[in-house]
């Protein structure tokens, strides 16, 4: 078996380091004085956390010794501490992995050197320590020693550093894996957009929890009771109960416990427990690494392009070049992270809304009501879209710019390409509406169906021309440049207004004791004598303005 | 130097591939391949785009396990000891690995030690390979702010750095400016001079014809001929006197691509 030499673990240390230096080196005073701070701040917090467990662990093994309900109480909040922090160096390395993919250590980039897999593997993961997560787990042992120390209990936490340092061996493992993992998914596109999309719905699952928690309360007969019941938690009721029992934090916590208690099979297992967590990652980790050289996926692709080809062609009824721009936007679109993102946001708030409610015995909600909200929240979420009409275009307006486009022909192919997208969206929704619900009765199908009619024709030639107005590429995270908010503002102006719409036809329909629909009929003969006027208007201005709007879509991004 | 002390008999084949293959889902990329590379030879390999140059470079490199065959580097299985064979060999990727966040002296340091020279080698041989490359003036710029060629200048002298016995290089021309490209073609062909094994692929028929004296031409992942380069090029058109046929002929022979579309029917 190939030894590692001292050169090369000296060369990956080192390397590692530099990556670590680049990342805190920011060009400006101000950006610098920014990460100090940062750090300073970031360290002292990390020091206080370990403070305060250090001196829960004292408390707990002063209470341990009556075993009252009080040490329970001690024991969870240092389990969820611990979960804490675990989540955090968990976390953390991924966020940064996909922030700057050129600043940590990626594996594929040490294949071509002579190591041996496993070799390789370990010194990558040596490097981990290495790791700015990593680095605020020393000053959190520091407060750990020094507030045990400060509450005479250091003889108690002496023996518990080397199951920190297994604790920590444990996240190391596992942040290297993770961030591997993210950067194979990341390697492939369709992988990379599918994860993206998981991610969305880990958040939204998450922003659901604590509905999800309170429900699962309510319905207990003695909910009260268990909240007032430490135990509750620890009492492996569920599944979040048995995670956190059988996780690293749930391991440190049972072995940290045992060594309080003096009980040698406890400690004895919690130990066993991590060192088998230690044992998996890496043997994962080794199993990825070995994956990525024989898996590559190359060709794959290619087989893909032809087939959305021949998809593609189904718009052929529109005719040149209305077809070939629709067909152009929608796939742009539909591979674009953020149009996956907009089409699957609102009917996946719809299942978990529904979900939510499955347990409850309550009346079907009225379909006016959840399908006019499910349209407001489609086109508050593709908003950004609609005032960005020609961000995702590029060096590819050119094409538009250099062939004999008619203008007009070029922002109704998009504006087409809009309606079709955001169109079935709401379709989406609706059928879940009836698949969840019940059947939505004909008059109020066709009120929704004018309703998003009005709203789109409103929205297309209004969004068009805030983005010729301001046609820079959107960035929503604003970490590039920073940002004008005035399309996005302007944007939800008009959302709103237009959204008034369907509202407006109800309240005058009640007022006048007409139809709601005859009267959604009436504003949308004036949408469209509007969507025409402003068409005019946009095809005006995109004549005026196609090579500003080129110039700012593809100016170079200051980093 | 560690990985000087193991160096295999100067009589072994440089790279010995045997029923090579590897596929992608159904797409056969590269089938049954066969080759017979020796030491001090300047191989090029050819094909048109996806024929399979760059799978088959990255499993002579130990990048892309092969699904079938064996290969062997000097003598040894690549698979089977990859780290005492990647000691051996040097390799120019087609998609360039830098760490961008490090400066080019940095990058080559690092290179050094992970060959397992010391600091003070690494440190004296990547000045050398810098100023050979032009880029001592850059040595302090991060990778990141360097143009592609200087990239790939910068990944060419980290394949050297260590003295390998075999390079492999794919596509190392492409974006590097005229100068520099002499340059590089010198250094290429001393180096086969003291039986340094050099494999290349290339796109550019002119420069396999200028710099190599070995051939190998693959398409749709068949190896359609291979040996030395006269010879292969007589081989393939003996109703032409000696040593007068020309490679581009013989690639387009071989390769089976239509030459008379020289106008558009819709062009006229």
């Amino acid at each position: 078996m190939d030894a590692i030499t001292r050169p090369q673990f000296k060369a990956l240390f080192q390397l590692q380091f530099k990556l670590l230096q680049r990342a805190w080196k920011n060009p400006s005073t101000l950006q610098k004085a920014g990460v100090i701070i940062t750090l300073i701040i970031s360290t002292l917090m990390a020091g206080s956390l370990g403070w305060v467990m250090g001196y829960l662990v004292v408390i707990l093994s002063q209470f341990s010794q009556v075993g009252s309900l009080q040490a329970l109480m001690v024991q969870t909040l240092l389990l969820f501490m611990l979960s804490l922090f675990s989540l955090i160096w968990l976390l953390s390395p991924l966020l940064f992995a996909l922030q700057n993919e050129n600043l940590h250590l990626d594996l594929h980039k040490l294949l071509v050197y002579p190591l041996s897999f496993k070799n390789l593997y370990v010194l990558h993961t040596l490097t981990g320590f290495l790791e700015p997560w990593s680095l605020f787990f020393y000053p959190m042992v520091l407060g750990l020693i020094v507030g045990g120390f400060l509450l005479e209990g250091f003889s108690v936490l002496a023996p518990l550093l080397i199951l920190g340092l297994l604790f920590g061996s444990v996240h190391v493992v596992w942040s290297r894996l993770l961030v591997n993992l993210l950067s194979s998914v990341l390697a492939n596109r369709r992988l990379r957009e599918t994860a993206t999309l998981v991610l969305l719905a880990g958040i939204i699952l998450l922003a659901f929890f604590p509905a999800v928690i309170s429900s699962a309360f309510e319905n207990h007969p003695d909910w009260q009771n268990n909240l007032r019941e430490p135990g509750y938690f620890l009492g492996f009721m569920g599944p979040l109960n048995y995670w956190l029992a059988l996780s690293p934090p749930g391991m440190a916590t049972l072995a940290l416990t045992g060594g309080l208690e003096h009980n040698l099979l406890k400690t004895g297992t919690a130990l066993s427990g991590l060192f088998l967590w230690l044992l998996l990652g890496n043997q994962l980790g080794t199993s990825l690494l070995k994956q990525m050289v024989t898996s590559e996926s190359g060709s794959r692709d290619q087989a893909q392009v032809s087939f959305a080809w021949k998809k593609s062609h189904l718009l052929g009824f529109l005719g040149y070049p209305l077809a070939l721009i629709v067909r152009k936007e929608l796939r742009s679109l539909s591979r674009s992270v953020i149009g996956k993102l907009c089409f699957f946001l609102t009917p996946f708030l719809l299942i978990l809304m529904r979900l939510l409610l499955i347990s409850t015995s309550q009346a079907p909600l009225p379909a006016t009501t959840v399908c006019l909200s499910a349209m407001a929240y489609i086109f508050m979420t593709s908003l950004f879209l609609f005032c960005n009409l020609f961000g995702l275009d590029g060096e590819g307006f050119k094409l538009y710019l250099s062939g004999p486009m008619p203008v007009r022909r070029l922002l109704k192919g998009k504006h087409l390409a809009m309606a079709c997208f955001t169109g079935s969206g709401f379709l989406g929704v609706l059928y879940l509406y009836t698949v969840f619900y019940e059947p939505i009765p004909l008059e109020t199908l066709l009120f929704l169906a004018l309703a998003f009619s009005c709203v789109i024709l409103g929205a297309l030639p209004l969004g068009t021309i805030i983005s010729i107005r301001f046609p820079m590429p959107l960035d929503l995270n604003q970490t590039r440049y920073r940002q004008n908010a005035t399309p996005v503002l302007l944007a939800f102006q008009m959302l709103s207004i237009l959204l008034a719409l369907p509202a407006l036809a109800q309240g005058l329909g009640k007022w006048t004791h007409q139809p709601r629909n005859l009267v959604m009929f009436a504003i949308l003969g004036i949408m469209i004598f509007c969507y025409f006027q402003l068409l005019r208007l946009s095809e005006e201005l995109f004549t005026e303005h196609k090579l500003e709007i080129l110039e700012k879509i593809t100016q170079p991004v200051m980093s | 130097m560690s990985n000087m002390l193991s160096l295999p008999p100067s009589e072994l084949p440089a790279i010995e591939i045997r029923n090579l293959g590897r596929h992608f889902g159904d797409f056969q990329a590269v089938k049954d391949l066969n080759l017979t590379v020796p030491q001090g030879a300047f191989f090029g390999f050819l094909g048109p785009n996806g024929a399979g140059k760059s799978t088959t470079l990255k499993m002579l490199t130990g990048l892309l396990q092969p699904h079938q065959g064996q290969i062997k580097l000097l003598g040894e299985d690549i698979w089977a000891k990859p780290g005492r064979v990647k000691q051996w060999i040097g390799v120019v990727p087609e998609k360039l690995s830098l760490f961008e966040r490090l400066t080019a002296s940095e990058y080559l340091e690092f290179v050094g030690g992970m060959y397992g020279l010391d600091q003070k080698t690494a440190q004296a041989r990547s000045q050398e390979l810098l100023e050979l490359m032009q880029l001592e003036q850059k040595q302090e710029t991060l990778l990141a702010d360097f143009s592609h060629g200087m990239k790939k200048k910068t990944a060419l002298a980290a394949a050297l750095i260590h003295s390998p016995r075999i390079l492999f290089l794919d596509e190392p021309f492409e974006g590097v400016d005229p100068v520099s490209a002499k340059i590089l073609r010198d250094l290429l062909l001393s180096l086969t001079s003291r039986q340094v094994t050099v494999f290349l692929t290339s796109h550019i028929l002119e420069i396999v014809e200028k710099l190599c004296n070995f051939l190998g031409i693959i398409h749709q992942g068949e190896l359609l001929t291979s040996g030395p380069l006269q010879e292969v090029l007589d081989r393939m058109n003996q109703d032409k006197p000696l040593g007068t046929a020309s490679l581009e002929e013989t690639f387009i022979q071989l390769v089976g691509q239509k030459t008379e579309a020289t106008s558009l029917s819709w062009m006229q």
